[in-house]
C-alpha cells in the first residue's frame, strides 16, 4: 500500500468507517506485535501492548493529521507502550529469551536455538539499539523511514545501526555464537 | 582508513555490493588494526544472525481481540431503511414484481437480523447462528479448568475429522470469548443448550454462559495442522485467559 492509499484509509477511519479500521489493523498488527515482542521479549506483553496500541490509535485518530506518516505515529505509540511495560516490570521478572523455541519441531531445533540466542542478545542491548535493529531487520524499513520514525537524520541512522549491529554481534559472541 | 570509510565499506562487503578494491581495503585494515578486527568480527556475527532472524507468527485471535476492544458508533437504522427505499425509487420496475418483492422481504429480514445482531447480538438465539456440527469422536482431551468469580468453566477439546470440537461447560454465569487463527481454522458450528451467542466473527466468538451451559464450537482445519484456541473468561471485572492447543 502506498502513502496515498494509507492516507485515504486513515481518513475513512476518521469518518467512522469500521471496515477501514479493520484494514488498518490488518496492515499494522504485525508491525506492532513484532516491535513489542522484540522490545519486551515476552509474547503475552506483546499481545497486550498490541491491543493497547490500537485502542490508543482508535481514540487518537480524530486528532491525527493525515499528512503525517501513519507508520511513524503508530510506531511511536508502540515503542512508548513497550518501554512503559519494561519499566513497570519488577527487576525480578524474568524476560523470555526463548522466543520461537516453544513447540519447535526437532527439525527446526537448530534454527530455534539461533533465534533464542538472537533474542537473548537483543535483550542485552539498550532500547535505542533494539528499536533500530527491529525497524531495519524485522520490519524492513528504509533508512529514511527509520529516520522519520526516530526523528533523526538518515546518516545518523546508518551510523547508529552500524554500532547497534556491532553491539549485537558482541552480545552474540559472549553467548558463544560465532560467525557461520 | 577513517571511521566513516570503515563503516561504509564494511556495510558494502556484508551486503555483497563492495568491489574487489574495497574488499581488499577492508581486509588490509582489519588485519592491521586489532580494534577494527574485533568490530569486523562482531559485525559478521550480527549479520549472519540477523539474516536468519524470522518473524514470529501472530498469535491466534489477536486481530479479533484488537477489533473487539474498539467500538465504532452503530449506523442509524433509519438510514439503512432509507437506502432500501431509495433503491426502490431508483428502479421502480422492481416494485411491480411480486415474486421479487417476496424474495426481497425475506432478504431484508435476514439482513436486519444480521445487522441488529452483530453489535449486541443479544437478539440472536443460539440456533440462529448454529450450523451443522461434525459428529464428535469419543476421545476428548482432559478438560482445562478456568475459575473466575465462581463461574467454574471447564474447556475440553475433541478431535473430529478435519478439525476439532471445543466444548465449554460452566457452573456459573460468565462471558466467554473463543479466539482462533482464521488462517488455520474456520468455524463449522456453534451449538449450545443454555446461554446465548453475543457475537461471532471470523476468528472469534463470544458466548454468554448461564449456570449449567454447555457449548460446542466445531472448527474445521483450513491449513496445515497446528494452532490453538484462546479462551477468555470474564465475570464482572475479573478475567482469566488460557491458550489451549487444538488436537491434530
Amino acid at each position: 500500500m502506498d502513502a496515498i492509499d494509507e492516507i485515504a484509509l486513515v481518513r475513512r477511519c476518521q469518518d467512522g468507517d469500521a471496515k477501514a479500521f479493520t484494514a488498518l489493523v490488518t496492515l499494522y498488527e504485525r508491525v506492532v506485535y513484532t516491535l513489542a515482542l522484540r522490545m519486551t521479549g515476552d509474547r503475552e506483553d506483546a499481545r497486550d501492548i498490541s491491543q493497547i496500541v490500537f485502542m490508543k490509535v482508535f481514540k487518537g485518530l480524530s486528532g491525527f493529521d493525515p499528512r503525517r506518516r501513519f507508520f511513524s505515529w503508530i510506531y511511536r505509540i508502540a515503542v512508548n507502550e513497550s518501554i512503559d511495560r519494561l519499566r513497570g516490570r519488577r527487576p525480578a521478572d524474568p524476560l523470555d529469551p526463548q522466543l520461537a523455541s516453544t513447540d519447535a519441531p526437532e527439525a527446526a531445533a537448530e534454527r530455534s536455538e539461533r533465534a533464542s540466542q538472537v533474542q537473548g542478545a537483543m535483550l542485552d542491548l539498550n532500547e535505542d539499539d533494539r528499536q533500530l535493529l527491529v525497524l531495519r531487520h524485522w520490519l524492513d524499513r528504509s533508512y529514511a523511514e527509520i529516520g522519520e520514525a526516530l526523528g533523526i537524520q538518515e546518516t545518523t541512522v546508518k551510523s547508529r545501526l552500524f554500532e547497534a549491529r556491532q553491539r549485537l554481534g558482541r552480545a552474540l559472541r559472549r553467548r558463544g555464537v560465532n560467525e557461520a | 582508513m577513517t571511521r566513516d570509510e570503515f563503516e561504509r565499506i564494511a556495510e558494502a562487503v556484508l551486503e555483497g555490493t563492495a568491489n574487489t578494491r574495497e574488499q581488499e581495503q577492508l581486509k588490509a585494515h582489519v588485519a592491521s588494526d586489532p580494534q577494527a578486527g574485533e568490530i569486523w568480527a562482531d559485525l559478521q556475527v550480527a549479520h549472519v544472525a540477523l539474516a536468519d532472524a524470522e518473524l514470529e507468527p501472530l498469535p491466534a485471535g489477536l486481530r479479533g481481540e484488537i477489533l473487539r476492544s474498539v467500538r465504532f458508533p452503530r449506523p442509524e437504522r433509519s438510514s439503512w431503511w432509507s437506502e432500501i427505499l431509495a433503491s426502490f425509487r431508483a428502479r421502480p420496475v422492481l416494485a411491480y414484481g411480486s415474486t421479487f418483492a417476496v424474495g426481497l422481504a425475506v432478504g431484508i429480514l435476514a439482513l436486519g437480523a444480521w445487522r441488529g445482531g452483530f453489535e449486541a447480538g443479544r437478539e440472536l438465539a443460539p440456533s440462529t447462528v448454529a450450523t451443522t456440527t461434525t459428529p464428535e469422536q469419543p476421545v476428548a482431551a482432559a478438560p482445562v479448568a478456568i475459575e473466575v468469580g465462581g463461574a467454574g468453566i471447564a474447556v475440553s477439546t475433541t478431535p473430529v475429522p478435519d478439525g476439532a470440537t471445543v466444548t465449554i461447560v460452566s457452573q456459573g454465569a460468565a462471558d466467554v470469548t473463543l479466539a482462533w487463527d482464521p488462517a488455520h481454522y474456520d468455524m463449522a458450528g456453534l451449538q449450545g443448550g443454555a446461554g446465548e451467542v453475543v457475537a461471532t466473527e471470523t476468528g472469534w466468538a463470544v458466548i454468554r454462559l448461564v449456570p449449567g451451559s454447555q457449548w460446542n464450537l466445531t472448527l474445521r482445519r483450513s491449513a496445515a495442522a497446528g494452532g490453538d484456541v484462546r479462551v477468555t473468561v470474564r465475570v464482572g471485572d475479573n478475567e482469566e485467559r488460557r491458550t489451549i492447543r487444538l488436537p491434530g
